[in-house]
């Protein structure tokens, strides 16, 4: 039987682009919990069952996330988590964001590579209790002064004073809008276009063995070095 | 997969009579026997704000000297024997609601304002409403179903005012046992409105096409499935194995602080403002549907192959029988002759194992772990997918996404034999109630009805495209044949070569009218008279 190349893509099979520069509240070092809640949101996509929580249940097909990455502009001597080189380019790489009225800022990059569309992205993280009370810790770090006022209810403010995350999805959908410089319409040139999360998990005509090899929760990975390219060279 | 328990012996938790006697009648009853309904849709002058505040107040439940009131839930909780000459609901649009609670200009913020900003989750889909571009594009309100299109059948009353730029503010739901009885009592209301008051713009009614009141213009029998709200449920918890939906997603709850503890049931998942509380919203849907064409398509292979084809497509046989427990022929005869047991089995079904009570069990096609009698694409399972799991957003039995629909026929009855009869205006009118219109309504809409790719378990050809009651609409851009097809499983559903494919799927329903309405509870409505609000108690 001969399969026809993909010509259309439905939006479900779309992969877009999330391209987060997130103002966060200035501190001396990078706060624990601001490091616990990167990992423990990591975690949580690779299945892990958290604290307290009733099973580890698969968010892959919902988040439809394929790639994410974090990365912190921190003060002077603190490492980020982004697994930035030993030798730093001559320039910044991001710029934190302008002081505001209380004082400077630092800033928290996150990008990432999903499925579908921007709501029911967010929405699979805001749907369960645990992910957003990770999501909670990440707005309680944010500084938005001047950017929007804390009686605005997309606030970061004004979501953890009214239940957090969990109670406020879609102002959570319009706080992550206002700092994403990534068209959420906008599809990004995949190499293999419409290979989504659901189709490579699909319970048969998926990829081969796709729940044995990505279970969950997912097994620890050893990661063999990697060889470093050349080092710049010396003038002579 | 994990397997729900079985229900408890009876609902934990109960509503007390204050609740019913707060709540309209709509959010927990279908009205069942008041087959004869007339929607009316009014416009509020700005000059005349304080004479509709002063109908909100005569509206009220047992107000001396008025000639209808809204109908709240207390009846059907009383349990009295003497049944109402008509029920009667009102919903009040974004635009309404900003006038019934508008403040002198120098006050601010409004009493909207503040209702909106305690209660963003709730209201944000309601302030833009049914008609902006966003939500359209979101609910599949495209191509001949767009706004600039709506309004423009023969209900439409203001004629010399352009629809979509006409404030649509108020909507009663009139239901009556007899066409007599509705035109009576809703000559009654007109006259109580008066003239200098709300101006009606829109007006539709919904007869019934069989006594019962029970059948839509496909033929189906409708209104089989809704959610058994706890607390709220009629039903014998002994028998029915419907899971239990919170009520908090059907009648808004006051907000509380919220500690996350996976132990306990889930919160709300808003926060409301207490003007909100005992209220709920909904989506007014005009939606005609094209019986020539859906006759046609069921009908490609033969008349023999036309109801299978029709079971496949809704999930349920034309008399209700689902065909997850009978997928050759309908049962609901042999069903419903039986014991009283049996009358719970049009409900009794999952799609990944049995349901407690489900019978009779299901022969299942090919591999058992996939309840493919039922397809994937057809509407009830993508609808309500039940306990299937591998359907994105469903990790709760589907509560989280549930409506409520209180939607009837209008239109004359589709006859084949006359041909003028397939350019009659006929479908389906009513409201999709739940409290969170974007993760209920809108959700359903968009990630279930209109897209496919929504779960790992379905290897159907073309992933589910379209729901097919709906068809797609037409598009600038060649359709792939995966959106204008349905396929359906006829054995084992791992192999491609099992599945029977129809080409050629249909646009079956066009949106002709959509509102979104705040459903207020008696203590809101009685707000309104006055246009004020509860103050926040902390």
């Amino acid at each position: 039987m001969s399969t026809a190349p993909i010509t259309y893509l439905t939006t479900p099979e779309q992969q877009h682009l999330l391209f987060l520069c997130l103002p966060l509240k200035e501190t001396p070092s990078l706060p624990k919990p601001t490091v616990d809640l990167v990992s423990a949101l990591g975690s949580m996509l690779a299945g892990k069952q958290l604290d307290g929580a009733p099973t580890a249940f698969d968010s892959r097909p919902a988040t439809g996330v394929h790639f994410t990455m974090s990365f912190a502009q921190w003060a002077p001597g603190v490492n980020p988590w982004f697994p930035a080189p030993s030798l730093p380019p001559p320039f910044p790489i991001f710029q934190v964001p302008p002081p505001s009225s209380k004082g400077k800022r630092n800033l928290l990059v996150v990008m990432a590579i999903y499925d579908a569309d921007f709501g029911p992205y967010i929405g699979a993280f805001t749907n369960s209790q645990a992910f957003s009370a990770l999501l909670d810790l990440v707005l309680l770090n944010l500084d938005e002064t001047d950017f929007v006022s804390d009686d605005d209810p997309t606030s970061a403010v004004n979501i953890l004073a009214n239940n957090g995350t969990y109670a406020n999805p879609d102002a959570l959908v319009q706080l992550l809008m206002r700092y994403n410089h990534a068209d959420p319409t906008a599809p990004i040139t995949a190499i293999f276009p419409g290979l989504t999360d659901t189709k490579i998990l699909k319970t048969s005509g998926g990829y081969p063995d796709a729940n044995q090899l990505w279970p969950l929760p997912q097994a620890k990975i050893a990661f063999a070095p990697s060889v470093p390219p050349p080092k710049p060279r010396q003038p002579l | 997969m994990k397997k729900k328990t079985s229900a408890p012996k009876s609902d934990q938790a109960t509503a007390a009579q204050a609740d019913y006697d707060d709540i309209q009648g709509l959010l927990v009853n279908g009205y069942r026997g008041y087959n004869y309904i007339r929607f009316l849709i009014f416009t509020i002058p700005d000059a005349n704000i304080q004479v509709v505040r002063d109908l909100c107040g005569k509206l009220v439940p047992g107000t001396a000297g008025s000639a209808l009131t809204i109908s709240a839930a207390t009846r059907w909780f009383s349990k009295q024997t003497t049944k109402p000459p008509y029920r009667l609901n009102l919903g009040v649009t974004n635009t309404g609601l900003k006038k019934l609670l508008s403040s002198p200009a120098d006050i601010r913020p409004t009493n909207y304002e503040t209702v909106y900003n305690k209660s963003y989750q709730l209201m944000n889909r309601f302030d833009v409403g049914a008609a902006d571009p966003n939500t359209a594009l979101r609910v599949g309100d495209t191509g001949p179903s767009a706004p600039a299109l709506w309004w423009k059948s023969a209900g439409w009353i203001l004629k010399n005012q352009d629809p979509t730029k006409t404030d649509l503010d108020l909507l009663f739901s009139l239901y009556a046992p007899s066409a007599k009885e509705r035109d009576k009592w809703s000559g009654k209301l007109m006259k109580m409105i008066g003239s200098n008051s709300a101006i009606l713009a829109f007006q539709q009614d919904s007869d019934p096409l069989d006594p019962a009141g029970q059948k839509i213009h496909f033929g189906y029998r409708d209104g089989i499935s809704q959610p058994r709200i706890e607390g709220f449920s009629e039903a014998d918890p002994e028998l029915d194995d419907r899971p239990k939906v919170a009520s908090w997603h059907f009648m808004i709850e006051e907000t509380k602080p919220i500690q996350p503890n996976p132990k306990l049931p889930p919160p709300p998942n808003y926060t409301a403002h207490p003007f909100l509380k005992n209220g709920s919203f909904a989506a007014f849907r005009l939606l005609a549907q094209d019986v020539k064409r859906f006759e046609d398509f069921i009908n490609q292979k033969g008349p023999k192959q036309a109801e299978l084809i029709a079971s496949k497509m809704a999930g349920r046989w034309r008399d209700g029988t689902p065909i997850e427990v009978s997928p050759n022929k309908p049962e609901n005869k042999h069903l419903l002759g039986q014991s009283l047991l049996n009358q719970y089995h049009l409900n009794n079904f999952d799609y990944v194992s049995p349901a407690q009570h489900q019978e009779p069990k299901p022969a299942p096609l090919g591999n058992p772990d996939i309840g493919q009698a039922c397809p994937y694409g057809a509407h009830v399972r993508r609808a309500n997918p039940r306990d299937d799991e591998s359907v994105i957003g469903n990790a709760d039995m589907a509560s989280a996404h549930r409506v409520l629909r209180r939607a009837r026929p209008y239109g004359p009855p589709y006859n084949p034999k006359d041909p003028k009869s397939a350019q009659q205006d006929r479908g389906l009118v009513g409201l999709f109630i739940g409290a969170d219109l974007s993760n209920q309504f809108e959700f359903l809409m968009n990630t279930w009805v209109t897209n496919g790719h929504f779960s790992t378990g379905d290897n159907s050809p073309n992933s589910s495209g379209y729901d097919p009651l709906f068809g797609p609409p037409p598009s600038e851009l060649p359709l792939p044949s995966s959106l204008t097809e349905f396929s359906y499983c006829v054995g084992d559903p791992a192999h491609p070569a099992d599945y029977e494919t129809l080409p050629g799927l249909p646009q079956l329903i066009l949106t002709k009218g959509g509102l979104y309405v705040f459903l207020p509870s008696i203590s809101a409505l009685r707000h309104l008279s006055s246009g004020t609000i509860p103050s926040v108690t902390q």
